[in-house]
């Protein structure tokens, strides 16, 4: 008996939630022997679980009377931030996608009818996440603030204040001859990102977008108080990120979606640690759930941009990134998948960013 | 209306004025202008006969003969004279100090004359008898004083003839002053006429000397009194009088015409004012009648280039109106196909799981059956002995009984039952949604086909199902009613607009009342109710018209209960909503069991809003 319990204890704990008793009745048939299982036929019960047992990764429908799976997850991802949370739904329709994004942070976003090989291997990874990797710190709503300029502060005022003086002559990065391409565009920010460059490393956002209203806005967010990188080509996006290390990425999927989707995809690969936000004129449920599963955006924003919206997203994405910055552990639970990828021109220009797993640390 | 009493004010002044002075500038009577030419003259005939009086009177005195019939005539016409001026004259008006000296003067001169007249008739009297006695004395006196002789009495006849004599000189002579002797002689004489033998004639002669005596100063006074009565002076004031009085009032007269005239001119020229004001008022008028010709012609024109224009428009509007009604169309599928598709998905989910788990269950049973096999066709006559035989099967049976525990077979069948239970039922739901579809859009069917009510909301609440199953329970009344004859693949869609409606009209969790019944013998009724938000009274006209809605844009065209409305008018029926904000609504649906009017097929033309989609999609 005792045994048994210990064993259970290993096992990890998997909550489905769904209004159909029969797609839960297969769930338990086909998980019950790897997992500890629980059950809820609706959100209620499935947070009263989720508050009760230590539950490693929910998988939620997302049309059930009441509360959306959405919803269920958004409130399970301040509950209890080191639960992986999965979406499964029949019918993905936009507000739902664009929910699991911004307001859910999911990790997989999965469409019925699913394979029952993806299924299991999805959850199995999920479950090796939570078991494997540090929790995450809780995460705090968007709200807006001045989040920017706290995490200016505690990050370099011990460091920086006194280094003022002579951080204009100790330029960071000496620039390569072909240097700006995409200096920032904020005259300020220059000297700002290199007098804290060594220190904040990460504290920047390269805007990668042909669409100037989207460097704008970013600008109008930032306020100068960081640097922005505009980036016109995965060129520069790679060379910017090698020379000034921004922590976060501002990327426009608008056009040119292929490429600039498996872009993400890679870099989010290569570079756990980086954060990124889309940006795109169009909603694709398609684009947006390649987006979450393969490139593990971390918002998806509509254009046209608003620069409160902006704001409050790049506050969560560069304290976000912060938080894997410290602990490098937490980023493995962006896991991407790399399998289904397939494989693009740009694996070539993104092969360098490999060995650079450690750019923020070096 | 205050401008309008001042005006009539003003005009009754203008007219009160004008009527005052028209009276003023009347014309004197022509009575009045005619004695103004007569009165001189009468007044100066009347000095004429006055002076021709006085001359008379004057020449009969020193002729010492009396005046005659002529100073009589003249006497009358000067008395009768007054009488004839002209009253006329006198009644003019004037200033109270002209009429005054008006009146003055006629007074004077009547006095005058009344005066002159007294005397003079007083003088033609003593004139007379004067001129008698002395007539007498001329005459008689010899005689008397001869028979005084012969009488005897010398003495009285010497005193009579001293007494002639003197009185006749006296008579005679222009003095006035007449002899003491004369007095004397009478005195005496007058006793002596007591004699008896006086001659008869004596007493005359002695009156008439008495006569003389007493009345020739008399005469003469008076003569000279009557010669200095100014009737001529008094007429001729007189006369300047009315003159004065007939200039001023002819004055007054041409002064009031004077003013009557200005004040005509200043009238006209108002009338003229207002009339340039009429005028160019009417000019406005006419240059704004003739704006407005050209305008109207201008906007006839422009009117035909707007109707030009718009019905370029209504085509370009009837083409978007298709294409509306075609996203709606899409939209209402959209959701359709999101609900459905939700449905289908679902059982297809744990169908395929299902599969899977039972082909992953079937292994070891396979292995497990195959172990059992094997150990059953283990033979004794394949062994030497009967221990080896014995070891043998036992060793099967315990891989037997291994594969039974550690694949948990036992379980491993119950669950392949609960799963192939499940499937069935995912099937069975699956082919329900199917028969649904395939019912709901009766491709299968006539267009206007006899059509089961209470089955068709059956199959619209499997279609609506996901939509609906979260919002609300469905409590459904159904009552015996006979089957319509209409397009069920359209009232089908009617009630799918309606329960969906029902459905988002519901916050959180409600309830759907589905009511079926007979409205009237030639009617059924489907009334469908729910505990939604209600519709506010200001939305409850407009809720049919088309692109009315309160969905969030970009949710809902505005376009599904206009068609409803409409594909229910198609059939002759009526769509009667009710509702109450807060409480919920109800949507009757009222239509015909037999299908009134012509031929099926043109009924058939007029529903082109057939859901050709919604039927492929199918």
């Amino acid at each position: 008996m005792h045994a048994h319990a210990t064993r259970e204890a290993h096992r990890p704990r998997l909550l489905f939630v769904d209004d159909e008793q029969r797609v839960l009745n297969s769930m338990r048939i086909m998980f019950r022997r790897q997992f500890e299982l629980f059950l809820a036929s609706h959100g209620a019960e499935a947070l009263d679980i989720v508050r009760d047992k230590d539950i490693d990764v929910i998988v939620a429908d997302h049309r059930m009377p009441k509360m959306t799976g959405v919803e269920v997850l958004s409130k399970v991802r301040a509950m209890s931030p080191r639960t992986v949370r999965i979406l499964l739904t029949g019918y993905a329709d936009l507000d739902a996608v664009e929910g699991s994004i911004n307001e859910s942070e999911v990790f997989r976003f999965l469409t019925k009818p699913c394979a029952p090989q993806q299924l299991r291997e999805t959850i199995e990874l999920a479950a090796k996440l939570a078991r494997e990797t540090p929790a995450p710190v809780a995460p705090e709503a968007d709200t807006p603030g001045d989040t920017i300029e706290i995490i200016l502060e505690s990050d370099t005022v011990t460091e920086v204040t006194g280094s003022g003086p002579q951080a204009t002559t100790k330029s960071p990065s000496t620039p390569p001859p072909d240097r700006p391409k995409w200096p920032p565009p904020r005259t300020e920010a220059p000297s700002t990102a290199g007098s804290r460059s060594k220190l904040a490393a990460g504290l920047g956002i390269v805007v990668f977008s042909m669409d100037n209203d989207v460097l704008d806005c970013v600008n109008k967010a930032v306020r100068g108080r960081l640097p922005v990188y505009h980036a016109g080509n995965i060129v520069q996006v790679v060379k910017c990120l090698t020379e000034q290390r921004p922590g976060v990425l501002v990327t426009d999927v608008s056009e040119d979606k292929a490429t600039i989707q498996a872009m993400t995809a890679r870099l989010k690969e290569h570079l756990p640690q980086l954060v990124t936000i889309a940006v795109s004129q169009h909603r694709d449920v398609l684009d947006m759930v390649w987006l979450i599963n393969h490139g593990q955006i971390f918002r998806f924003l509509r254009k046209p941009l608003s620069a409160g919206r902006t704001a409050i997203s790049l506050q969560a994405a560069l304290q976000h990134h912060r938080q894997l910055l410290k602990n490098p552990e937490i980023a493995k639970r962006h896991e991407v998948d790399a399998g289904a990828a397939e494989p693009s021109p740009v694996d070539n220009v993104l092969s360098k960013l490999k060995g650079l797993k450690r750019l923020w640390t070096s | 209306m205050k401008r309008a009493v001042i005006a009539s004010v003003l005009a009754l002044a203008a007219l009160a004025l004008l009527a005052s002075l028209a009276l003023e500038s009347r014309s004197l009577p022509v009575e009045t202008h005619v004695a103004q030419y007569t009165i001189a003259g009468d007044l100066e005939r009347l000095d004429g006969d006055f002076k021709a009086l006085v001359d008379t009177l004057q020449a009969a005195w020193t002729e010492q003969a009396p005046p005659g019939e002529g100073a009589r005539a003249l006497l009358e016409r000067v008395a009768a004279q007054p009488q004839q001026l002209p009253a006329s004259l006198f009644t003019m008006q004037g200033s109270a100090s002209q009429e005054a000296r008006l009146r003055n003067s006629q007074e004077t001169f009547l006095a005058a004359v009344g005066q002159a007249t007294t005397l003079a008739q007083g003088l033609i009297r003593d004139q007379t008898a004067y001129a008698a006695a002395v007539a007498f004395l001329r005459e008689q006196g010899a005689t008397v004083i001869q028979e005084l002789r012969d009488g005897g009495l010398s003495r009285q006849s010497a005193d009579t003839f001293q007494l002639v004599v003197g009185t006749l000189d006296f008579a005679g002579k222009g003095a006035s002053v007449r002899a003491g002797s004369l007095d004397r002689l009478l005195t005496t004489l007058a006793r002596d006429q007591r004699v008896d033998s006086m001659p008869k004639q004596f007493s005359v002669l002695l009156d008439s000397v008495g006569t003389i005596l007493k009345d020739k100063p008399l005469i003469e006074s008076r003569l000279k009194q009557l010669a200095a009565t100014p009737v001529g002076e008094h007429a001729a004031a007189l006369a300047t009088a009315a003159q004065d009085m007939y200039t001023i009032a002819v004055t007054r007269v041409e002064q009031a015409r004077l003013m009557l005239a200005v004040y005509a001119v200043v009238l006209l020229l108002s009338v003229g004012f207002i009339a340039w004001r009429l005028h160019a008022t009417y000019r406005e008028i006419n240059r704004a009648n003739s704006d407005l010709a050209v305008l109207n012609e201008s906007l006839e024109n422009r009117v035909a280039t707007r109707t030009d224009e718009l019905s370029g428009t209504l085509a370009d509007l009837k083409e978007s109106q298709v294409q509306l009604v075609q996203a709606e169309k899409m939209s209402s599928l959209g959701q359709l196909v999101a609900g459905i598709s939700h449905e289908i998905n679902t059982p297809l989910l744990y169908l395929a799981n299902n599969a899977e788990l039972i082909r992953e269950r079937l292994e070891p049973l396979r292995d497990f059956v195959s172990a059992c096999v094997g150990a059953f066709s283990i033979k004794a006559e394949d062994f030497a002995d009967r221990a080896a035989y014995q070891a043998s099967f036992v060793a099967a049976l315990r891989d037997v009984k291994i594969l039974l525990r550690d694949h948990e077979l036992d379980a491993a069948i119950e669950e392949i039952q609960d799963l192939t239970r499940d499937s069935i039922a995912g099937l069975g739901e699956l082919t329900e949604m199917a028969q649904s579809l395939k019912d709901f859009s009766r491709l299968d069917r006539a267009p206007i086909a006899s059509f089961d009510v209470n089955g068709g909301l059956d199959k619209t609440l499997v279609i609506a199902k996901n939509i609906v199953k979260h919002k609300a329970s469905i409590n459904k009344l159904y009552g015996e009613i006979p089957e319509i004859e209409c397009s069920p693949s359209q009232v089908n869609q009617v009630f799918l607009n309606i329960i969906t409606n029902a459905a988002q009209a519901i916050e959180g969790q409600g309830e759907i009342t589905i009511e079926t019944r007979l409205y009237d013998p030639e009617h059924v009724a489907i009334r469908i109710t729910d505990t939604g938000c209600g519709i506010p009274e200001e939305n409850l006209s407009k809720i049919r018209d088309p692109f009315f809605t309160t969905k969030e844009v970009g949710t809902g065209t505005g376009l599904g209960l206009s068609i409803c409305d409409e594909i229910i008018r198609s059939h002759f029926g009526e769509l009667l909503i009710e509702s109450e904000v807060g409480k919920g609504s109800t949507f009757t649906v009222v239509l015909p069991i037999k299908r009134p009017g012509p031929s099926q097929q043109t009924i058939g033309d007029a529903l082109d809003l057939e859901l050709p989609e919604l039927q492929e999609a199918v």
